[in-house]
């Protein structure tokens, strides 16, 4: 038997995973062949904006990095896989003034950063111009309040002004097919014109964490590959990659759930790919069994972090000799995938020990973490 | 049906009030156990059910399935020791059923308690447990269903 799967069917949470032999067998003969400066070490981390519970860890259940929508639940755009439900939880606000008092009320309820987001126009772009003085305003009161934002297709005019307001993360959706950016976003927009917005972000001071959505294509890998070697090309501070989730989809336009096998697979080729540059996954993927196969490829392909990481897979990372290390939410830099690219690893615990009968101890502050005897 | 706060609360129901679980005990020597009221209302519509399978032995207060929803993720802990008997094939298919009916359609799991006497010991019912959620969902901040 392929130690690797040996190693899954010591962990009683995986006990019960059935995993592709073939593609494990892949994975640990490609892994034993990889090297540089981002293999071999692995973080978990909490976002604050879910309650996460399993029997390795949990988060402490206060939202200290809330995500903010200047459009409220508006998005011209109307793509669909998400149909602007993603905007839904977020914090809605109007105005760069309603923007300025809420901050003001954030920080004082002891968070620590936030997620700037929005609906687009039909160019994909997220009309934030009016809101940099008061994110410059912010930062200036409280410079160490960490502000990211989603953008759409950044113009180099449009970079320079998130960077002069003190934006510290930029985050946008890679696309790497035409027919994609066409169906799916229903958007006259070209590939190039997602590189070029990369590259634009790329050379700013802003840490640039671009993502990337597996199955994109009503659950298809298509542009995907395009998309890593953009991603290549104009190297950021981190790659996030999420999965396709069908259930915000229109029944006239589904979206299938790409096999887990297929996810596992690209998380391999994103790995090989980028050996300098830490390739997370990010919150967004299918639940349940789909959910817990990911996230065993996603260890076993190397990639240096997982948000919300399904039960056993801090054991499972330990078997497999990973560095790990875990960032509980009331600790992280800002929200969830954006920890490691800020490159500060000071909140985070290093795991000595495969977590296994496990009691629950309190470590740092209030965070429950939860400990091998 | 007792009420607390709006959630609905059977009063014939035992209750571990922490975990935000219930049980019954069945004619047949089994119990069946599930989320309550409060604990779907915390979670939100339900997506996601992953239960341990029919055999495994799962000790008091560890999880006897996994539930997610758009913003919670967590275990249902078993209130008692015991072995499984049966999962939920109708939440399986449909998870929203556990917030539809969650002392009904909507069970997590069936088992066979190792010691369903010395577990049960610390459950509450009735008015005492009509009592400890009002505490807890105080302790909470909890506005109502």
């Amino acid at each position: 038997m392929n130690p690797w799967l040996e190693s899954v069917a010591q962990v009683e949470a995986l006990e019960d995973l059935r995993l592709d032999e073939n593609l494990v067998a892949s994975m640990r003969e490609r892994w034993s062949g990889l090297s540089g400066s981002q293999v071999g070490r692995m973080n978990f981390y909490t976002p604050s904006f879910r309650h996460h519970e399993t029997s390795e860890l949990s988060t402490c259940g206060k939202n200290a990095f809330p995500a903010i929508s200047i459009t409220g639940g508006d998005c011209k755009l109307q793509c669909d896989h998400c149909k602007a439900k993603i905007l839904e939880p977020m914090i809605p606000v109007r105005s760069p003034e309603e923007l300025e008092r809420l901050v003001d009320g954030i920080v004082a309820d002891g968070g620590r950063g936030l997620l700037l987001s929005g609906g687009s126009d039909h160019q994909n772009v997220v009309h934030y111009e009016p809101y940099f003085p008061t994110v410059r305003r912010i930062k200036d009161r409280y410079p160490s309040l960490q502000i990211a934002m989603h953008t759409g297709i950044a113009t180099r005019d449009f970079a320079l002004g998130m960077e002069d307001a003190g934006v510290d993360v930029a985050m946008m959706d890679v696309i790497g097919a035409q027919d994609t950016i066409h169906q799916v976003y229903h958007l006259r927009r070209t590939v190039d014109d997602f590189e070029a917005a990369l590259e634009t972000l790329v050379n700013t001071r802003m840490k640039v964490v671009p993502h990337i959505v597996i199955g994109l294509h009503y659950g298809q890998l298509l542009g995907e590959w395009n998309a890593l070697e953009i991603v290549q090309r104009h190297l950021p501070s981190a790659l996030v990659l999420v999965v396709i989730m069908s259930q915000y989809a229109s029944q006239s336009r589904p979206f299938a759930t790409p096999p887990a096998e297929e996810v596992g697979q690209f998380f391999m080729d994103a790995r090989a790919a980028l050996t300098e540059t830490p390739v997370l996954l990010g919150c967004a993927r299918p639940s349940g069994v789909h959910r817990s196969m990911t996230d065993a490829y996603a260890v076993m392909a190397g990639l240096n972090g997982i948000a919300f990481p399904s039960d056993g897979m801090l054991a499972l990372a330990k078997r497999l000799d990973r560095e790990v290390f875990v960032t509980p939410s009331c600790c992280s830099m800002i929200v969830g995938e954006e920890v490691l690219a800020m490159g500060d690893h000071s909140d985070s615990i290093p795991l000595d020990h495969i977590p296994a009968a496990p009691k629950r101890q309190n470590r740092l502050r209030d965070i429950p973490i939860v400990l091998s005897a | 049906m007792g009420t607390v706060r709006g959630c609905e609360i059977p009063e014939d129901l035992m209750y571990n009030v922490e975990n935000n679980v219930w049980l019954r005990k069945e004619d047949d020597g089994t119990v069946t156990i599930g989320m309550t009221s409060y604990a779907c209302s915390l979670a939100g519509q339900i997506v996601s059910y992953t239960p341990k399978g029919v055999g495994k032995d799962i000790k008091k207060d560890k999880s006897a399935a996994t539930v997610e929803s758009g913003k919670w993720v967590g275990p249902l802990k078993s209130p008692v020791s015991g072995t499984v008997t049966a999962t939920n094939e109708d939440v399986a298919k449909d998870p929203g059923l556990i917030n539809k009916d969650p002392y009904g359609s909507g069970w997590i799991a069936k088992l066979k308690p190792a010691d369903f006497d010395a577990d049960a010991a610390e459950l509450k019912t009735g008015s005492d447990a009509l009592a400890a959620f009002e505490e807890k969902m105080n302790a909470d901040g909890f506005g109502g269903c």
